[in-house]
């Protein structure tokens, strides 16, 4: 898989994926979105669109990265996952706690609302 | 003391004034020095006081340079040696390197400088030889060791799992394979007080933390099944007491908690997370879809348990995703649709399960990426 990390006017994070979201770059993941927190980026949206396969590993790294950024008041927003992934957050009810959206441009509207709010 | 004392170099050639000279340069560099004037007294010298590097004239009367080398490699000695020679064709300097000379100079009026260079450059790549010679032994024995380990822990966690599973009454068939000797997949199934308890669970991941936390979830649940007949009640506190030991890692399970209750021939079932599972009664086939979020991740979590008659010819099949996520070689997964179909004839569980099996191994060329769990049960 592969992981670009770039950004909109240096203050939301884009995690772009490519590929397939399991053991192996669950980790690679965690560890991107961690160093970014220690660098006080917490307000990210991965880019889901081209993410093949998630397995259960993927989305527990979904999840743990979600919590990690929750802790520091900040957000993540996953954007535009294919149907099979999609699937994946709804049979677990992973879409229920965590912020799905189908637009880039959405979830930095709501990003930047929550930077201005404080978070 | 210097530092290359404890190195041992021992300088071949029929030519005393030569030895001399090269002997002079190395000793004053901190090697050991010894010397010999000819091929054979060189192997005498070096089997009774092995070197570290040996440093050879090319043309000597009886054994020469290049003998001496194939002495030395036959008799499996892996020596670094350096060859020394007037001759300056690059004929004679190829047939040295593919006799296995680490070196080759020419005695030329540079030979003081190009020998010391040479040595050194030898001894460092010889060290780093041996230094990975030495990280690919040590790899392989931990490997090795880590290999058991699994081993081991396989059968361990296949003991946890429960064997012969039988109840009056019914049929049952399961089935368990990790991906890589353990896994996270978990089945379990028990009767108290006339209700029968059936378990299905996959833990995320298949790595070690996966078995383990499998051992620790299959523990809770049973012990919390047996002062219990409430699927939500158990469920419940399973995630509570679960949460508690994921912390934030983002593990996570997804399980199916059914009770078949013998009386009343009701069937009480609890998804959290986990795919469909199948209910199967006079050619109608439903698909009970998972009812709240899975284990582990928030202690406040709620989930709905649903009812369903369970009469006689009632079956029931659980599966993890290994099943329906194996892929043939075109990518794609064997899916849900093709093991529906399959659930549709009247097969005793435990034939239904090895048939399901059998046609998914087919399938996959038994490639399987993830652990493998079914369970089947029949009411008769």
């Amino acid at each position: 898989m592969q992981i670009t990390v770039g950004s909109i006017d240096g203050e939301i994070v884009v995690i772009n994926l490519v590929g397939d979201l399991v053991a192996a770059t669950a980790e690679e993941l965690k560890r991107q979105v961690s160093k970014l927190i220690q660098k006080n980026f917490n307000h990210i949206i991965v880019e889901m669109g081209s993410v093949n396969f998630m397995d259960s590993s993927g989305l527990g790294a979904c999840m743990a990265i979600h919590k990690m950024v929750q802790e520091h008041k900040g957000m993540i927003i996953y954007v535009k996952p294919n149907d099979t992934v999609a699937k994946v957050f709804r049979i677990t009810r992973a879409d229920k706690k965590l912020s799905l959206l189908a637009s880039k441009g959405e979830a930095q509207q709501i990003l930047t609302a929550n930077m201005m709010n404080g978070g | 003391m210097g530092k290359n004392e404890l190195t041992k170099i021992l300088i071949v050639d029929d030519d005393a004034l030569i030895r001399d000279i090269i002997g002079m340069v190395l000793e004053e560099e901190g090697y050991a020095i010894t010397k010999a004037e000819n091929g054979a007294d060189a192997i005498k010298n070096h089997h009774a006081l092995p070197v570290d590097l040996i440093v050879s004239d090319m043309n000597m009367p009886e054994i020469d340079g290049l003998e001496l080398i194939k002495k030395l490699r036959s008799a499996e000695d892996n020596v670094p040696v350096i060859i020394l020679t007037g001759n300056s064709e690059i004929s004679t300097a190829i047939e040295a390197l593919n006799s296995g000379a680490s070196d080759y100079l020419l005695k030329d009026e540079n030979i003081q400088d190009t020998v010391s260079i040479s040595v050194k450059k030898v001894l460092e790549k010889q060290r780093l030889e041996d230094q990975n010679k030495q990280l690919i032994a040590d790899l392989a024995r931990k490997n090795e060791l880590l290999e058991k380990d699994k081993m081991l822990a396989q059968k361990v966690q296949k003991n946890i799992l429960p064997k012969n599973l039988k109840f009056s009454g019914f049929d049952i068939g399961t089935f368990y394979e990790a991906s890589d000797k353990i896994g996270g997949d978990f089945f379990d199934a028990w009767e108290t007080s006339g209700k029968l308890n059936i378990v299905i669970a996959d833990v995320s991941g298949h790595s070690t933390s996966s078995a383990l936390i499998m051992a620790v979830c299959k523990g809770i649940i049973r012990s919390t099944g047996q002062v219990s007949s409430d699927p939500l009640e158990i469920v419940t506190s399973t995630n509570r007491l679960l949460c508690d030991v994921l912390t934030d890692s983002g593990m996570f399970i997804s399980l199916v908690y059914c009770i078949i209750d013998r009386e009343t021939n009701e069937l009480q079932i609890l998804s959290a997370g986990h795919n469909p599972v199948f209910l199967y009664n006079k050619d109608q086939l439903k698909e009970i879809e998972s009812m709240g979020p899975v284990i582990g991740w928030d202690p406040d979590d709620d989930w709905e348990v649903e009812k369903y008659p369970f009469p006689d010819g009632t079956k029931l099949f659980m599966y993890t995703d290994g099943i329906t996520e194996a892929k043939n070689k075109e990518e794609e997964e064997f899916g849900e649709e093709r093991l529906k179909k399959m659930l549709s004839n009247d097969l005793d569980s435990s034939l239904l399960i090895e048939k399901v099996f059998t046609e998914v191994k087919g399938f996959c060329h038994g490639d399987f990426p993830d652990d493998l769990t079914m369970l089947a049960i029949r009411k008769k």
